[in-house]
Formats: structure tokens, sequence, C-alpha cells
């Protein structure tokens, strides 16, 4: 009988299963608030307020050493670590540099690696569903969304649309497996036709990566043509090259299935190919598919209240998908509370129409301006080129007839695209600006124009660092290796261009008109001066005059023949200049005149001397 | 490795070291598992429970809280038997015992039967095959100095009689000799490589509060005249993993061709250890046991190559716990209940044998912990007993990251009631809750993951010993259904039926065993 044992023993026996069945069955974690449905709201004002810093999450900064899988580190195409714990372990240092948005990199489940590089960019999705481990949780990326919210800083996704990664191969000989191989004997050994070429050319066939044919890629045999080419995706999983999710992007209607782009002139190739890389180009125009894409990237704004989207390869998906695209997205976000959802769209070409295209019919809120890169940041503050080009590139975003929309879409952003374009000086496409001209002034000189400029600048990770890599993926480096040194010259510079930019509504709001810039390249006085006023539109009375001399050696002012520039202001105004506010004030002469002479790589920002905001 | 730890594994396989190959959070006595993710290992290791063979009522000389055997020598239970007391000194015997246990199981859907438990230690009812052999032997130099040596090989399944492959996964797990009364009577002392453990929850095949596995050595110094004993020990292990050792090839020296290798890491982790128990006897024959417990780890830094020609500093390490037991017995048909009490930081928040896989940004674990605390009793009357086992553990990775689906939270509680049928034969029932929150969220529904389970189980058997929860041998037929939650589910990959199935089956049959074994009791 157990009442025949100790009491104290029966006792002891009872309050510890009781203690055991507690402690086993008490959830005792705290989760932050971080789970389950979460509200959305709108962070945003106004998009030309904010300044947008671009960085790569795995380059950024490394906040979780326990999630480094399949890192390497000297390996410059290879996941190095960064995550979003490490992103938001560095939020003061992006506050203390002015940075108001972020656009982060993809985060959805990549193909791991292929072909010895890894999917560490994020470009190349396998599962649109799920997170990509490399970077975090939705929990830590949920509270690192938070953080940055908590402290202002909006919060960008770089999504992608137009393919998926490298997740199937064509079976052109219908083997069922994946080949790359040479055939032909070529000029060496096959017979010569009558034209002298030969009779068996060389032809390098990979069934993973073939060459763009508008009937879709097709299979064939020794017996000659044998119709499409099945598509037969593999199932790898080390390397994560999986089906993908979700389940219509398995089948094969789901893409074009017409190979890689090898002629960009070629429109519909660039939009139906496949991107280089073996990139498999989706079906954007299967109505099945154009859904699941919104589903999807409408369900990563609810799940984690992001601000915005960089969308990618712009000009590879039809324009009519985006003119579907983005008014879904903004309904489906409105209501649910969130408004002033930013979208902007990179396309990676100089044509400034063909950029500005996708800011009509209701698609894009911006771009990102890549014109405005070549021609402006690239051949002027690089390479010197006349600053003419900047005026004239100017004007063809202005007035009905531009390349830009002119109207705030419905339900968009409420500013017209030709006055949201995301300006950049280099980003992560490009080669850095310090690769192309190794001169810190000129960079400078370049982040003045981009934070005096209209639009929203846009700062590339590692440029407040003095980095200066060269193409993809030379301009990836690591952040960390600048130990994040907020004394440096170029993040003290950009630190103190936000606080102008902040202080100043006519650099946000004002419109912007060019009062001088030069075609001329010699010994002219105003070679390499670029002088523009911002001023009017939303900005009201509020004033601002850049002038800005590109040229390298000598200074330079905005007059020929003795006739200075033009400004806005009444004769008698009195200027000083931002940027050295100690140094004498500047007037105006009659008809608006203003004589000012600027050295070499530099620049000039003046307001009136009323407006003087000191200790920026 | 238990089902939890392969799920961890599976997320974590590859990873490199200080940002780990493998998972971390496994405790200590997981140690008899080889990181092999497609196998099915041996479960952890056998009870402490059992009752000493051949003794006509059945009594567990841990469930008395009396010393393990082991450290028992020549003391309880003399090295060499008293019918050898007439012999001349030295007296010597070869002796043999054994733990094991055979299970072959379905699911009851055609396919295998499996254990469907999330926590690290789950009930025993679904358990794989796993035995011991020792082989001992014994002398008795004088009166008072006598040795023991003990072997004791390990095999894990499966068996060549179920998958038809001849060969077998063996280990050594004890390897050592131990000598009493050099010195003083009281004192005795080991050296080699050893399972060195104390109480058990045998319901859960689980050592919480003391469990190492080292090479090394120890001494213990039994009190005279009282029921009390302090023990210490210190011993290496070098796991074969890249957090303690790395291999890389070299040109060789002196100009000879050829590669060679080179040991850059190489640095065996140093566990030391000291119990403090005490008995006070209680009543008749029950007594009341108290345990203290300490260990401390310290692994030194070192230098690893990160990529070839990049050679990289790695932190040293240290970690130490603190425990404690509780025990009361009444002495009589292995009544008894154990509380147990740990807490571990740093590297002794990791088995001995585990790799960490998080680390804190200065690459070291400190700043991880790991609590436990424990149940394990039984009450046993004539016809009837019922014996409990549970505990609930938390572990926290060092990362400054708290969403790790290392860190977590588990218990499980298991009660087992039995009716002895006659001498030889019993019905166990068996009811278990498990729970286990691990600080993720869950991908499908971003709620937190909270894997749950209940399971019932019964199990008649033939125990040819005699009657009682620890007679030994048993045969028996098992059928254990188990009922899971989503979130249970989501634990396991895309394609296994337990990823899919909320309900499993274990219809099994098998036997179990110990006898005169070092290690367990009897």
């Amino acid at each position: 009988m157990i009442s025949s044992y100790p009491v104290r023993f029966r006792r002891a026996l009872a309050l510890g299963v009781t203690t055991l069945t507690l402690l086993a069955s008490t959830a005792c974690m705290d989760f932050e608030g971080l789970e389950g449905e979460r509200p959305m709201r709108t962070h945003v004002q106004d998009w030309r307020d904010e300044v947008i810093y671009q960085l790569m999450v795995d380059r950024f900064a490394n906040g979780d050493l326990a999630n480094d899988y399949r890192i390497q580190r000297d390996g410059p195409a290879r996941y190095h670590g960064g995550d979003w714990r490490g992103v938001e372990s560095k939020l003061d240092y992006l506050s203390n540099l002015g940075v108001t948005a972020l656009w982060i990199s993809p985060i959805v489940k990549n193909v791991e690696t292929d072909a010895g590089v890894d999917g560490y960019h994020g470009y190349w999705t396998q599962d649109f569903t799920q997170l990509n481990p490399h970077f975090g949780d939705m929990a830590s990326l949920r509270r690192m969304i938070d953080k940055a919210h908590d402290r202002g800083i909006k919060v960008i996704l770089d999504i992608v649309v137009n393919h998926v990664g490298q997740l199937f191969y064509y079976d052109i000989n219908l083997n069922g497996q994946p080949d790359e191989r040479v055939e032909g004997a070529g000029p060496l050994i096959a017979p010569k036709q009558p034209d002298g070429s030969p009779t068996s050319p060389v032809s390098h066939i990979n069934e993973y990566d073939p060459d763009y044919d508008p009937r879709g890629v097709q299979a064939w045999t020794s017996l000659g043509e044998a119709g499409p080419a099945p598509i037969v995706f593999v199932f790898d999983p080390a390397s994560n090259h999986m089906p993908p999710e979700p389940a219509i992007f398995q089948e094969p209607r789901a893409y074009n299935r017409k190979g890689r782009i090898w002629s960009y002139d070629d429109a519909l190739q660039v939009e139906e190919g496949d991107f280089p890389g073996g990139l498999k180009d989706l079906n954007t125009r299967d109505p099945e598919v154009r859904q699941a894409l919104i589903d999807i990237f409408v369900r990563w704004v609810e799940l984690t209240d992001l601000d915005g989207f960089r969308i990618d390869t712009l000009k590879h998906v039809e324009r009519e998908f985006w003119e579907e695209f983005a008014p879904a997205v903004r309904q489906r976000l409105a209501a649910k509370g969130k408004t002033n959802f930013f979208m902007f769209g990179e396309a990676f070409d100089g044509r400034d129409d063909l950029i500005g295209s996708y800011t009509f019919n209701q698609g894009v809120d911006s771009v990102f301006y890549f014109s405005q890169y070549f021609t402006v940041y690239r051949d002027v503050f690089q390479y010197g080129q006349d600053t003419k080009r900047i005026e004239t590139l100017f004007s063809q975003r202005q007035g009905a007839g531009g390349n830009y929309g002119t109207v705030a879409h419905p339900g968009g952003i409420g500013v017209a695209p030709n006055k949201a374009l995301v300006n950049f000086v280099d980003n992560h496409d490009v080669a850095r600006f310090l690769y192309g001209r190794p001169d810190p002034a000129a960079l400078d000189n370049a982040l003045l124009f981009l934070f005096t400029e209209d639009g929203i600048p846009c700062v590339y990770y590692g440029t407040e660092q003095g980095f200066s890599g060269g193409n993809d993926p030379a301009n990836r480096e690591d952040l960390w290796q600048s130990g994040y040194d907020q004394g440096s010259r170029h993040y003290q510079w950009i630190r103190r261009l936000t606080r102008i930019r902040r202080a100043y509504p006519a650099l946000t709001r004002g419109d912007l008109r060019v009062v001088w810039s030069s075609d001329r390249t010699g010994d002219e006085p105003d070679v390499g001066i670029i002088a523009f006023e911002r001023t009017g539109g939303d900005a009201g009375d509020a004033y601002a005059l850049a002038v800005i001399n590109t040229h390298a050696l000598r200074p330079s002012s905005p007059e020929f023949g003795g006739v200075p520039m033009a400004t806005s202001l009444p004769p008698g105004t009195r200027l000083v200049d931002v940027l050295a506010p100690g140094a004498p004030p500047l007037t105006v002469e009659a008809g608006g005149g203003l004589r000012v002479t600027v050295p070499a790589t530099s620049g000039k920002l003046l307001v009136r001397e009323g407006d003087l905001i000191s200790g920026l | 490795m238990n089902r939890a730890a392969a799920l961890g594994l599976t997320a974590t396989l590859g990873l490199t070291l200080l940002h780990g190959t493998h998972a971390s959070a496994q405790p200590a006595d997981e140690v008899d598992v080889p990181v092999v993710l497609d196998e099915e290992p041996p479960a952890a290791s056998p009870p402490v429970t059992p009752a000493p063979a051949g003794a006509s009522r059945p009594v567990s000389t841990r469930a008395l809280g009396a010393p393990a055997k082991v450290t028992d020598l020549g003391r309880r239970t003399p090295a060499v038997p008293s019918h050898h007391a007439e012999e001349p000194y030295p007296r010597s015997r070869f002796s043999f015992g054994s733990y094991g246990r055979v299970v072959v199981a379905s699911d009851g859907r055609g396919g295998e039967g499996r254990s469907a438990d999330v926590v690290a230690f789950g009930s025993r009812m679904d358990e794989g095959t796993y035995a011991e052999l020792e082989l001992r032997r014994d002398d008795e130099w004088t009166r008072e100095i006598e040795s023991r040596v003990v072997t004791t090989l390990a095999l894990g399944g499966p068996v060549f009689h179920y998958d038809g492959r001849f060969d077998a996964r063996v280990a050594i797990r004890n390897l050592y000799v131990e000598e009493r009364g050099i010195g003083d009577k009281g004192l005795s002392v080991w050296a080699g490589s050893r399972m060195y453990r104390g109480d058990d929850i045998y319901l859960l095949d689980f050592w919480p509060l003391d469990n190492l596995n080292t090479i090394g050595g120890g001494a213990r110094f039994d009190l005279p005249e009282t029921k009390t004993f302090v023990a210490f020990h210190v011993g290496l292990n070098r796991a074969a993993d890249p957090f303690q050792y790395q291999r890389v090839e070299r040109v060789p020296p002196q100009n000879q061709p050829g590669v060679t290798g080179v040991d850059l890491l190489n640095r065996p982790r140093v566990v030391s250890s000291l119990k403090l128990q005490h008995i006070q006897p209680l009543g008749e024959a029950g007594g009341i046991k108290g345990v203290l417990y300490g260990e401390v780890h310290r692994l030194p830094s070192g230098e690893r190559e990160q990529a070839p020609g990049q050679i990289e500093d790695v932190p040293g390490d240290s970690g130490a716990l603190f425990g404690a037991q509780m025990g009361l017995f009444t002495g009589k048909r292995d009544t008894f209940v154990n509380l147990f009490f740990r807490h571990a930081r740093g590297l002794a928040a990791y088995g001995e044998l585990a790799t960490p896989e998080g680390t804190s940004p200065e690459r070291t674990v400190e700043g991880a912990t790991e609590t436990r605390i424990g149940l394990s009793a039984n009450f046993e009357q004539e016809w009837f007993a019922v014996v409990a086992g549970g505990y609930f553990r938390s572990f926290r990775e060092p990362t400054p990251e708290p969403f790790r689906f290392g860190n977590l939270d588990e218990g499980i509680f298991v009660l087992r009631p039995q009716l002895f049928l006659g001498e030889h034969a019993g019905l166990a029932v068996e009811g278990s809750y498990q729970a286990q929150q691990r600080k993720i969220l869950d991908v499908a529904t971003n709620e937190p993951l909270h894997a749950k389970l209940w399971r019932f189980g019964v199990m008649p058997y033939l125990s040819p010993a005699g009657r009682g929860v620890f007679r030994r041998p048993q045969l028996r037929l098992i059928w254990a259904v188990t009922q899971r939650n989503d979130h249970a589910r989501s634990l396991y990959p895309l394609d296994d039926p337990f990823a899919r199935r909320k309900t499993e089956q274990f219809f099994g049959i098998g036997a179990e065993w110990w006898f005169n074994s070092t290690s367990y009791g009897g």
C-alpha cells in the first residue's frame, strides 16, 4: 500500500510529477511579437524625402555566424556570411549616415550554387515562398524591418519576376540527361562548300543554356528536328536545383522555353529569352503566372510590412505585365492599410525613352535612372565629357511629351514618375565609381550632384567607405572589411549631404531647372560646369542653386563671353554656400545674373543668405 | 542519435567550422552517435536501474540510491565471489556481462516502425536495437587491494538478420582499469576510456545529471563508516569534427616527393568532474540520497585553415556546469523517486563530443546555456507498479541571433503503470506527452514552432527472472500509437512519411536484458 511509505516520499513524488508536467507543457520563449499575422502600415510621406541605401545582404554585415553555411570569403562569387541580423546590427551606422530607406537584395530561396557561383545575390529564385536560410528566418527578417521602421528607415525589397534560377534543362537530343557537347568537324577538316564555309560547322550545344529560337528551343536528332525540346527539372537538393515553388512554376507553360538571349536588339527576344546564365524566363503572359507573381509578392509585403519593391530586369518583361502587376499590388496593399508603396524598376539600358516607357499606364512608380548613370555619372563625372548632355537628358523627362510619366499613378506614391526617379552613382551591376575614376574628389563631386538633383538619391553600399571594385562580382565587397568606419572621408561627406538635403526642402521637393551647362571641353571658362536651380514645385518658395564643376583640372564659372548664368532670383539677392558657410556671400546681378567660380572637381550649393542653416 | 537531433542535423549539414559542421544542441548523452544522417543510430545507452542478476528479490542498486556497482569495486560485491574465499591471493576471475535490447517493428502500414519522438530523449517504447558486451577481469591481489579490467563493446542496429549486410557498427565504450585499496581502503583509482555516469531516467534512456564519455582517469574516496563519497575525474576527448580537429595536406619535408598530412587543428577538450554523494538511511531500508555535481570543460585555442593559404585563429573555449540530485527510496520493491537539476554554461552546455553550431561573434560558445530538470520515479507493489519519468530542458545557443532552430525548450512526461500477471508475466501501459518549442517561426504559419505529441502504448511481456519493473530479461510485444500536431510533422523533410501523417503506430516485438554489467548495476 502506498500509505505504508513515508509521507515525505509520497509528497516528493507528487511534487516531482507536478513540476515536470508544468514545465514540459509550458512554452516560455519570447517571440517579441514577431509571430503570426501582423498589421501593415504606411511609413512614408513623400518618397522624395528619402535617401535609399542599396545593400547586398550577403556582403553588408554578418550578424549571425551560426548561419554561415557554405561560406567562402575568398571567392567573390560565393556566399560570404552576411545576413538580416547583420543589417539590424548596423542600423545605427545607416542612421548616422542619413539613410532613410534600405534596398535589400532578394530574400527568397535561391539555387544554392551553380557552375562555381553561389546564389548569394538572390537573383536565382528556386522557391518564391521560402526565405533564403543564409540570411535568417522570418522572425529575424521581421525584426530587422521593425527595427528599421523604429528608426524611420523604410525597407525596399528587390524582387525578380522575369526569371528563376537555372532549374531545368532543354533535352534537345532527347536522351533524358543534360548534355554539353561540341559537334561538327569545322573548317580545317570538313569539306568546304562552294562559298568556302565548312560543310560541317562546329556547334556548341549546352542544354542548360541554348541559344534563343523564336519557335522555342527545338529538339533534334541525327535525323533532324523533332519538335519543341522538353524541359526537365533538375533534382539536386545539395545545390538546391529543385523544382520551383509554388507548383505553377513546375509546369512547362510557366516558361517561354525559347533559349538564351543573344541579341538585345530584338525586343521579343529580350522579353521572352532566357537571361544569360541559364536563368529561365517566365511566361509572364500566362494569366495564372501573372496572378501567382502578384500573389507571391503581395504576400511578402503582408508578412513583413515592406515599403517598396525594386523590380529587377524590367525590360525583360512585357510592359503589359507591369501595367497589371503594379496596380494590382497597389490595390491589394491599400486594402490592407498600406499606401505609398513604392515600386521602381530596373532596366539596365541607356535608352532613356525605353526606361521611361515603363512609367506610363499605371506601371511602375519610378525607374532606376540608368540612362542618367551612363550619361551623367559615367560620361561626365567619370570620363569628363561635356555637361550639355546632362541638360539634354533632363529635358527628355519634362512635359507631356517626355520620356517619363508626368502624372502620379492612382493609388501610387503621389508623385509623378518624372519627379521620383531613383538616381545612383553606381550599383551592383556596374563597376564602382572609383574603379572607373580612382579620384575621391570626383566621387564626392558626383555625390554632391546626386544629393542636390531632383528625384531620390540611392547610395550603393560601400560607396561611403571608398570601395573601388570593378564589375560584378568585384563590386560586391564585404563591407565589414571597412570596419564600418564612420570617420572615413566619404562616410562623412555623405552624412553631411544627407543632412543638408533633409534641411533644405528645395533639394527634395523643388523643381529642377538647369541654368547652365556647356558643350565645351576646351579652355573655355565654363568648361565642366553644370548648374541647376531647385525651387518651386512642392517646395514653394524654397530655393537652392547647385553649381558643380566636373572638370578635373581647372576652376570654371557658369559664364561665357562675359555673360553669367541667369538665375530666377531678383537682383541683389545674397547667396551663401551651404558647403562653405564662412565664405563671402555672392550677390545676384541684374537680370538674375550670378558670377561664381568653382574650383576643379568641386561644387557650391547656394541658398539665400537668410535661409542658411548653420551647423550642417 | 535521437530524432530531434537528426532533424537539427538535417538543417545544418555541411556547415564549416565555427560556422559549424553539424548540430550542437545535443546533450552529452548522445555521444555514442556518429553524425550520420541517414543511419538509424543506436539508442543512447541502456538503463542503470537493473537488479543484480540472480538476486532472489530484485533490488536496484541505483534505485536504492546506492553507488553504482562500477564504483563499488570490492565493496558491495566482491570482485571475486565468496566461494573463492578460501583460495590464496591473488584470486582472479573473468566475467561476462551485457546490456541489450533487440526490437523489430512495423508501422502498421507496411513500413518499418520508427520512433516518433521530437524531444531529445523520448520514450523507450519505440527505441531501436542496441547492445553492449562486457568482458571483465577481476583480481584480488591482497586482502586490501583489488583491480578490475573492463572492456565493453557496443553494437548498434540494424543487425545482419534485418538488413542483410554482413557488418556491424561497433564502438568501444569501456576500456579501463580500476584499482582499489592502494594507500587507503576507501580510495579507488581508475584510468582509461570509460562511460562515467550516475542515475538515469529509465523510461527515457536519459542521464539527466552526469553522463561523461572520456579517456582519462579518476579517483573516488569513500568516507569510512558512512554512505558518502567524493569522486573526481579528468578526461579528454577530441571529436573528429572541424571544431576540434583539422588535417591538411602539405608538401613533405626535406624536399621529399608526394604529400603528407598535418594536424593543423588538434585540440582535445579537457573535461573534469567532481561529485559528492551522500545517502542518509531512513527507516528500515529506505534512505535519502543527495548528490552535488559539477563539471568544468576547457578547450584550448588553435588555428585552422579557412581556405588554402588562409590560416585563422580559433579561440579557446570553456564552460562549467553544476547540478544536484535528490532522491528518496523506500528500500522495498525498487520504489524510489529522484529529482535532478543541472545548469550548464558555455562549452559545458554541449555534450562532450558534440560540435557547437552557433557561436558568439567572438567565435566562442560563451553564452550558451542548458538547463535540465528531471524526474524519475517508481512505485511498486506486489501486483502493480507505476514508473514515471520526465524532464524539461532549455538550450540556448551563444549566437546573438535569438531566432535559431537550435534554441529550444522541450519536455516530456511519461507514466507507465503495469500489472504483474503471475510471477513471470506482466502488462505495461504507457502514456506520454512531449513538447518542443524551437525559437523559430513555422515557415507555413509564421507561428512559433511548437511541436507536441501524445503517445499511448501497451506492452505485454514475459519476465523469466520474476516480478518487478526492473527484472530482466524481458520478452515483449509492443504497440504504441502516437498522435502528432502539425508542427511536430513540420520537423520532417518533404516526402518523409512523418511529415504527412498525424498518427503513427508501432507494432513491435523485442527483448531487453541486462546482467553482470559494471555500467548498469546487476
